[in-house]
Parts: C-alpha cells; sequence; structure tokens
C-alpha cells in the first residue's frame, strides 16, 4: 500500500511533467525521415543502372546487325547503281541535286549513321519553302525509325543511301487524308527502303498506315513489316534484306541468354573424427630375420589412436526439383593413425669365426649372441580413400538467403592404401579368434547428415554440412593392426557454384 | 513525447535520438492506428517501444535481489510531494538502466509485470524485484535529496 501510495505520487507528479524540446528537434526528424531516402536512391541508382545496362546491351546488340544489314544493302547498291545516282541528284547537300519544287519535295540533309540516336535533332529542308527540324530521331530496329515532328511537316519516304550513308525523305503529297493520320501522333513510323527499289507513293502510304495501326496495336515489329513490304515491293525483293538483320537481331540475343543447366559444382573440405570399434589387441609381434639376425619383436602395450583427419571432396550436383538435388563427385580422405607399441625384443646374431683346428687347419665356427631389451616403437600410419560419393539432398527449410537442407549418400570405395611406416611384418594376437579375412577395399558406406547454405552472391554459396558416414565393411589392408570398421563422424565445409 | 524519452535515458542525446526515431516511427505507421483509445496512448507505446529498443542495444542488466533485499525498503511516500517535478526526473534518470526501465514501465506508464517482462524479455519475478529495487534506490536518492536541500 505504501508502495502503491508512492507509486501514484510519483505518477501524479510526472503525468504534466514536460521537457524543453531542442529547437532543431523537428529539423533533426526530418532529417531523420531523410536518412531512409539513401534506400530508395540506392534502389533508384540501381534501376537506372539496369536500365542502362540493358540499353547498352540491346544498343550493341542493334550495332552488331546493323553491320550485317550495311554490307547486304551494299550489294543491293551494287546491283542498281543507276538508282543510286538518282538519289544523289534529289540530295540537295550533293552536287548536282536536283532542284526540288516549293511544297511538293521536301528532303532530308545528308547525316550519318550516328543520327539515329535518340535527341539528335535532323534538320529537313522543305526546298524553296522553309526549314523544319525533326527531332527524336531514333531507330529502334534497323528498317524503321520513327520522330517526333516539331511541327507537322509533310511524311515522306525516308531513302538510305548506302554511298554515304544519307537519307532524303521523298514527300509523298498523295492524300491529305494520309497526312492527318501521320500527324496524329507524336510519332509517325518510316519504312527505310532500299536503294534501287522504286515504289509508288500511295502503297507506300498504305504501308505507313498499317504500320502505324499496328503499332498501336502492339504487333511485333517484324510482323509488321513483312506485310508492309510484301504489299509494297514488287519490282525487287528486298525484303530479305531488311527483315533478316532483325530477325538475326532475337536470334543474337536468344543465344546469348544464359541457359539454367541447374547443375551446381561444390568443392568441400571436410573434418572428421574417424572412429574405430576395433577389438582389443592382446599383443603385436614381428620377427625379422636376415641370415646372421634374427629379431623377435613382442609388443605387450598396444595403443592406437586414430587422429581427426581431412577429406577433399568434388561434387557436381543437379536440382532435380524446386527442393530435390543430385550429386556425384569424388573425395579423396586421409586418416592417420598413432601406433605406438612397447615390448620386449629378442635379438639374435650370428658370427661366423675361423678357428685353427688341431694346430694345422682353419676351420670356420658360428658364434650366436643373444640379447635382449625393451623395443618402444612410435609411428603415424596412414589409411587413403578415394571414393565416389553419390548424395541426395532435400531443401527443407529456406530463410531469406539461408537454405536448410537434409542429404544423404552412398560412397564407393574406388581405392584405400594404407602407409605403414613401421618396418617388418606386425601379426597382432586378437581377442577372440583372429580374423584372416583380409579386405583391401572400405566398400561401400553410407552417410547422412543436413547441410546448410548460405547464398553469398547470384551463383555462390556457402555450406556447411555435419554428416556421420558409416562403413559397415571392415578394413583388413596389408599391414593394419586389426579389421576395423572405421566410421566417420565430421562436418563438411565448402563453397558451391552454380553453372 | 521528450519527457518521456529523457525518462528512458541518461543521455540527452540519446533522448533526441529516441524522439527522432518514435516520431519517424509514428509516421511511418500512422496507417496501423485504428482509432482504438487516444492517439497520445498509441504514440507513447510507440516511443516506448522505440525507447526500449535503443536501451537493449545496451543490453540492459538485471540483477537479482534476494528475498531479505525486497523486504527492505524505504516508506517514503510524503517527502515526493515536496520535490519539484524537474529534480524528481532528474533522480529517475540517475537510476541504472534496467531499473529506470522496469520503474518507468510500471510505474509511470502503467504496464504490468508480465507486459514489462514479454517487453523485456526478463521474467515476471524479476521485474518485480527490479521494480523494488529501483523503487528503493529512488527513495534513497529522494532522501539524500532532501538532505542536501534542508541543510
Amino acid at each position: 500500500m505504501k508502495n502503491d501510495f508512492f507509486d501514484n505520487s510519483i505518477r501524479q507528479k510526472l503525468s504534466g511533467h514536460e521537457a524543453p524540446v531542442p529547437a532543431d528537434a523537428w529539423e533533426n526528424i526530418q532529417k531523420g525521415k531523410r536518412k531512409k531516402r539513401p534506400l530508395l536512391f540506392f534502389w533508384l541508382v540501381a534501376g537506372l543502372l539496369l536500365c542502362g545496362g540493358t540499353g547498352l546491351f540491346l544498343y550493341k546488340n542493334g550495332s552488331a546487325d546493323k553491320t550485317v544489314m550495311t554490307e547486304k544493302r551494299s550489294s543491293v547498291k551494287d546491283k542498281a547503281p543507276i538508282v543510286a545516282e538518282k538519289e544523289r541528284q534529289n540530295d540537295p547537300g550533293k552536287p548536282g541535286a536536283k532542284e526540288i519544287s516549293p511544297g511538293k519535295n521536301i528532303a532530308l540533309l545528308p547525316i550519318q549513321d550516328n543520327a539515329y540516336k535518340a535527341g539528335n535533332d535532323v534538320a529537313v529542308n522543305i526546298a524553296g519553302n522553309k526549314n523544319k527540324t525533326v527531332n527524336s530521331l531514333s531507330a529502334y530496329d534497323d528498317n524503321i525509325i520513327s520522330y517526333g515532328k516539331k511541327e507537322t511537316g509533310n511524311p515522306g519516304t525516308v531513302n538510305k543511301r548506302s554511298a554515304d550513308n544519307s537519307y532524303s525523305l521523298t514527300d509523298d503529297d498523295k492524300t491529305t487524308a494520309t497526312k492527318q493520320q501521320y500527324s496524329d501522333g507524336a510519332k509517325l513510323a518510316i519504312k527505310i527502303t532500299a536503294p534501287g527499289t522504286e515504289e509508288s507513293s500511295q502503297p507506300f502510304v498504305e504501308n505507313i498506315n498499317r504500320e502505324h495501326s499496328a503499332r498501336k496495336d502492339s504487333i511485333p515489329p517484324v510482323i509488321k513489316e513483312e506485310v508492309a513490304v510484301s504489299s509494297v515491293k514488287k519490282k525487287e525483293d528486298t525484303t530479305k534484306n531488311l527483315i533478316v538483320p532483325g530477325t538475326k537481331t532475337s536470334g543474337t540475343a536468344g543465344t546469348k541468354k544464359k541457359i539454367k543447366t541447374g547443375l551446381e559444382i561444390d568443392f568441400g573440405i571436410a573434418g572428421f573424427l574417424p572412429v574405430q570399434n576395433q577389438r582389443r589387441i592382446l599383443s603385436v609381434s614381428r620377427t625379422m630375420e636376415t641370415p646372421l639376425h634374427k629379431a623377435e619383436f613382442t609388443a605387450g602395450k598396444v595403443k592406437l589412436r586414430v587422429q581427426p583427419s581431412l577429406g577433399l571432396n568434388l561434387m557436381l550436383s543437379k536440382k532435380m526439383s524446386s527442393r530435390t538435388t543430385i550429386g556425384v563427385g569424388l573425395e579423396y580422405a586421409v586418416i592417420k593413425e598413432y601406433v605406438d607399441l612397447s615390448g620386449e625384443e629378442v635379438n639374435t646374431n650370428r658370427a661366423i669365426i675361423q678357428r685353427l683346428h688341431n694346430g694345422n687347419s682353419l676351420v670356420n665356427d658360428t658364434v650366436t649372441t643373444v640379447s635382449s631389451g625393451i623395443r618402444s616403437i612410435n609411428a603415424v600410419n596412414s589409411y587413403t580413400f578415394l571414393s565416389v560419393p553419390v548424395s541426395i539432398r532435400y531443401q527443407v527449410l529456406q530463410r531469406n538467403k539461408w537454405i536448410m537442407e537434409l542429404q544423404a549418400g552412398i560412397h564407393i570405395n574406388l581405392q584405400s592404401k594404407y602407409r605403414n611406416s613401421i618396418g617388418g611384418v606386425l601379426v597382432p594376437q586378437l581377442s577372440g579368434t583372429n580374423d584372416t579375412e583380409r579386405n583391401r577395399s572400405a566398400g561401400t558406406g553410407f552417410s547422412a547428415g543436413i547441410r546448410l547454405n548460405r547464398r553469398i552472391g547470384k551463383n555462390y554459396l556457402l555450406y556447411a554440412a555435419p554428416y556421420f558416414q558409416l562403413n559397415p565393411k571392415k578394413l583388413y589392408l596389408q599391414e593394419m593392426l586389426s579389421p576395423a570398421a572405421i566410421q566417420r563422424a565430421g562436418i563438411s565445409f565448402g563453397i558451391s557454384y552454380r553453372l | 513525447m521528450m519527457s518521456l524519452c529523457l525518462r528512458y535515458t541518461k543521455d540527452e542525446h540519446a533522448a533526441q535520438d529516441i524522439l527522432q526515431l518514435g516520431f519517424i516511427k509514428v509516421f511511418d505507421n500512422i496507417h496501423q492506428f485504428k482509432g482504438e483509445g487516444s492517439f497520445e496512448g498509441w504514440m507513447r507505446r510507440v516511443f516506448v517501444t522505440v525507447a526500449l529498443r535503443q536501451l537493449s542495444k545496451k543490453k540492459l542488466h538485471f540483477s537479482e535481489i534476494s528475498e531479505q533485499q525486497q523486504e527492505d525498503h524505504y516508506e517514503f511516500p510524503a517527502a515526493v510531494s515536496k520535490i519539484s517535478e524537474d529534480e524528481l526526473h532528474a533522480l529517475i534518470r540517475r537510476l541504472p538502466d534496467g531499473y529506470r526501465a522496469v520503474f518507468n514501465l510500471v510505474v509511470i506508464e502503467g504496464y504490468s509485470h508480465e507486459e514489462v517482462g514479454e517487453l523485456l524479455r526478463i521474467t515476471s519475478s524479476t521485474s518485480r524485484t527490479q521494480l523494488l529495487k529501483a523503487r528503493k534506490m529512488l527513495q534513497g536518492l529522494i532522501s539524500k535529496c532532501f538532505n542536501i536541500v534542508m541543510v
């Protein structure tokens, strides 16, 4: 109760308390709001970079196709030099250009290919009348260009001259109704006709209309072009020249697109603790004999310690479904074994001496010396295994960049080697019956574990996979002291790359 | 709100940070206010959450006290009325972070010990012991303050 009274007093006292707010508090709050903007800014910049990159990519692809197109047009030009000469006469920027009557024809001044870039202004000279400027000329494929007109001008045919990459715009001026259709939109599609083609104005106007309306219906440009060109070009079929580059553009983009193989390559290092369920060794004997020397060693104290070991593995995995992955690879593992043997060794040395027999002849005699002592042997032996692991992984959890998978596999042993640093043949005396089996291969092992993956990039992920590997088959290699099934408990760390 | 922020931290700059973050949080989540209860109450809860989050970065230390210590507290209710708001505010700010947080939440904001436990991720019994200790310390500070004042 007293506490309640105290608390109430405090509460009442502080209920009306107001602390002075710093003058710049609101400004700081506004700044605090701005602090969030770097994220927005980041996305904005990232978006712009992405758009820019995509644009650059598309532009480069377009440029490549354009080269192809120019070459083909050159071949057309060779076939029709007379038409090219006619076009040169129509070009007011060239000597010998034909005079264009006012209100009838307009001509586009010679421009270079780079004038295709969006935003470049192209001056249009309506001969004898006035200059008009066409802005925002852009090429979105090789065959069709579009531009926005600052003023309503007469639309016409743009003829590309392959000789100097210049263009002339010839006024069509056939029907007023058609022109109005052109000028209703901010952009107008113009068909580039290859040099050497002659076509009547009216069909071409119809072409443009089709393109214009088709564009509104969002029909792909190539299809539109096929319709337009096939209906116009009668004398010479340049359709192929015009269509092929466009087609190639899509083809090029298709081949450059990265194909998802679903394959991953893993490289890992596994640290593991081998566990041997070895039978008790009563003693180990070794006999080393030469003609004049024999050493018999019997170790009553035998200590075998298998050390934590390392393995390397390289796996190729394929995602079979959204959750299941199957992998196959190679694994190389080394297991080291420390051997301490201590016991008595009896050395028997034989020496042949010659002694005088009956005072006149020498005879050979054998002197045998037997000595015994305690010998200790400390050695490090190693097993190496080369196996083919085949594993299956199943994704059970995914949180942001973390993926948890269950994995199981079999390890088919290809090769097992034992490196014995102790000389001679060691014969163990085991508890129970002696095993006469000599397994030189570890056989097939079975593993199970979990795998934690952390994605660190678009194509890379790090993983840690604690596992247990069971080898049912006992190993009894050539010099191995006792048959033992070597089990492994360990963890594998590695990096995975998505191909 | 500045007063609330100051009560949860000793440092005035930290209080300003809490004020700033609190307002930003309010602006960002104002659509979550459904009109149930007062807006001020909702804002206070937001600010308390922000303040506790800031405090949690400092790893609040909550020490248990023995039963004997729990019984040993000052009985000092009347002196509170004689101390000014600012002085009381300053004394509360002199409490250790853990004590102050629990004291503010329970005594000033009116949270239950279970709610405090949930907010601070401590047990309700720890919250109770922290409150007892905070109360005891605050009473000690008030007592000391009075001695100084009256001398």
